[in-house]
């Protein structure tokens, strides 16, 4: 066992830290109704480290350069006649095609295509550590910073509005701190399940919680349970890290949901658990 | 339902604004239009509301009501005109419709929380939650909440903000008759610290055309305003609202230039 910790530790602290900063911005994606941006994001920083590796830049440029294409193509997709939803779809497809396309044809990378899908959190020593710690510590200031008016974005739009606050700059602000999320995420549970380390414990935490600050905490909770169960996992299963911890975090979520289910057929409509539930809703 | 009409002089109407001092002006809206494409939604809208002044706006639908709101709340640009506010403008607003997205769990306290704390003093604030009979909602989740409700933290919302214009778009809606009574004789009487202009979009002809707030009818341009009493006997309130009352319907077709094709 302490074997193994001298190996698994930087990246369960790295896996840990990352937690930090996923679970607040996961309950934002939700509230915003974003997580199929997230998820076109999160395909688009396989494009991202592919052109990186072309033309030999720095990964965070490349993926910087992605999700600023992402932001216009959408910018410039925007058609009424066709859904939000679909559209990102179409999006995150067509950018993993391009992705893994230009990764294993135009680069030498092939061996590691497998880590950039589902990530490799294994692989990180204590130099990497230092980096993840201060970019989650710049996303989590950005996050306070903007976390007020994005909340009353979520509640209300018009009323958001008319107290000063302004949706473009507060929807980009938070676009960006999700670009720079999605970079950081991609060595820990690669670009496949970065929505999954995003949404899972927020949703899973919704379940559970009354008021915007609980379902922070909770997700909080849950993310470094699933961060934590899903490193060790991953070295006694021998499978890849972030497929193991969005493993933990799907189990979670689905024993939670299952709970609560039952937790509201049997107390009735007086529970919070079966008003969620109910079908007015 | 019917009405006391006094005989007034038409050509009295209008008139009202007119003399209006400028320092007791809290809102100018001068020959507004608004334009969807080659559709008019609105077109040379002239209103003036003054400090502390309650005006009832009604209209059929599809008057361009909500549009006028959005416009004086700033949400929307209009496509040519002005908008001047005389004061620093602080606005309230209580919205038509309001539903919280089901993944954000959201307790009456916390959607209260996002109004300016600073506004109001403590005691004022327990003012207000008395009188709307909140202190055992707050815990309650906006979700669960029935119509009225939702109507009384609105409100809550909105004059915790300390508004001096407070927008009520149709606030009344899905609201029992009880309900509805005693949230106007609210706003029909709050007390000096919460005194503000109001606007208030309404489809109540009963509490519109009963005591002496200025009433404005609006039919995609302002067909009438004055009193109530001045306003029953227009022809275009007639023509509008006129099967609401027993006022006898006489038919004016070129009293509107609006029923002339409404395409520029």
């Amino acid at each position: 066992m302490t074997a193994w910790l001298a190996i698994i530790a930087p990246a369960w602290i790295a896996g840990s830290i990352l937690a930090l900063l996923s679970a607040p911005l996961g309950c934002l994606v939700l509230w915003r109704r974003m997580a199929f941006f997230a998820d076109a994001l999160a395909h688009g920083t396989l494009l991202g480290v592919a052109l990186a590796v072309l033309w030999q830049l720095p990964m965070g440029i490349g993926i910087g350069i992605v999700s600023i294409l992402v932001v216009l193509g959408l910018v410039f997709i925007d058609d009424e006649r066709l859904p939000v939803d679909a559209v990102l779809a179409v999006v995150a497809v067509s950018l993993l095609c391009l992705g893994l396309l230009t990764l294993t044809q135009l680069t030498d990378q092939q061996a590691n295509v497998l880590g950039f899908l589902f990530g490799n959190l294994l692989e990180l020593d204590w130099a990497d550590l230092p980096l993840i710690a201060v970019s989650v510590l710049v996303g989590l200031g950005l996050l306070i910073y903007i976390w007020p008016a994005q909340i009353k974005l979520a509640t209300h739009e018009a009323l958001a509005r008319i107290q000063g606050i302004n949706p473009i700059r507060q929807r980009l602000f938070f676009m960006g701190v999700l670009a720079g999320f999605c970079a950081i995420a991609l060595q820990a549970v690669g670009s496949l399940l970065i929505s999954g380390l995003l949404v899972l414990p927020a949703l899973t935490a919704r379940l559970w919680s009354a008021s915007p600050k609980q379902m922070v905490v909770i997700s909080l909770i849950i993310a470094q349970l699933g961060v934590t169960l899903g490193v060790w996992g991953s070295i006694w299963l021998d499978i890849q890290t972030g497929l193991a911890i969005v493993l933990v975090l799907a189990i979670l979520f689905f024993v939670a949901l299952i709970i609560s289910k039952l937790i509201s057929k049997k107390s009735g409509s007086e529970s919070i658990l079966a008003k969620f539930w109910s079908p007015r809703r | 339902m019917s009405l006391a009409i006094l005989p007034t002089k038409p050509s009295a109407m209008n008139t009202i604004d007119k003399t209006m001092p400028n320092a007791a002006k809290l809102l100018s809206l001068s020959n507004i239009s608004y334009h969807i494409g080659q559709q008019r939604i609105l077109s040379h809208i002239d209103i003036d509301i003054a400090v502390n002044e309650t005006v009832s706006l009604i209209g059929p639908n599809g008057a361009g009501k909500s549009t006028l709101v959005k416009l004086i709340l700033g949400l929307i640009e209009p496509t040519s005109g002005q908008i001047t506010s005389h004061q620093n403008l602080q606005l309230g607003y209580v919205p038509q419709r309001f539903a919280v997205p089901p993944i954000l769990p959201l307790r009456v306290c916390d959607l209260l929380a996002q109004a300016d704390k600073k506004r109001l003093t403590a005691e004022q604030r327990q003012f207000i939650f008395d009188n709307l009979s909140l202190t055992h909602l707050l815990s309650r989740q906006m979700l669960h909440l029935s119509g009225g409700e939702t109507q009384r933290v609105l409100l809550a919302r909105a004059l915790l903000d300390k508004p001096n214009l407070l927008i009520l778009d149709e606030p009344m809606q899905g609201l029992d008759p009880d309900t509805e009574v005693w949230l106007y004789q609210f706003i029909d009487e709050l007390p000096e610290f919460l005194r503000c202009a109001m606007l208030v979009v309404s489809h109540d002809l009963h509490w519109v055309m009963k005591g002496s707030r200025r009433v404005i009818c609006l039919n995609k341009h302002i067909c009438c305003e004055g009193q109530p009493s001045e306003l029953a006997i227009s022809s275009e309130f007639q023509k509008l609202f006129g099967h609401h009352y027993e006022q006898p319907y006489v038919h004016q077709p070129h009293a509107c230039e609006h029923h002339a094709p409404s395409e520029i």
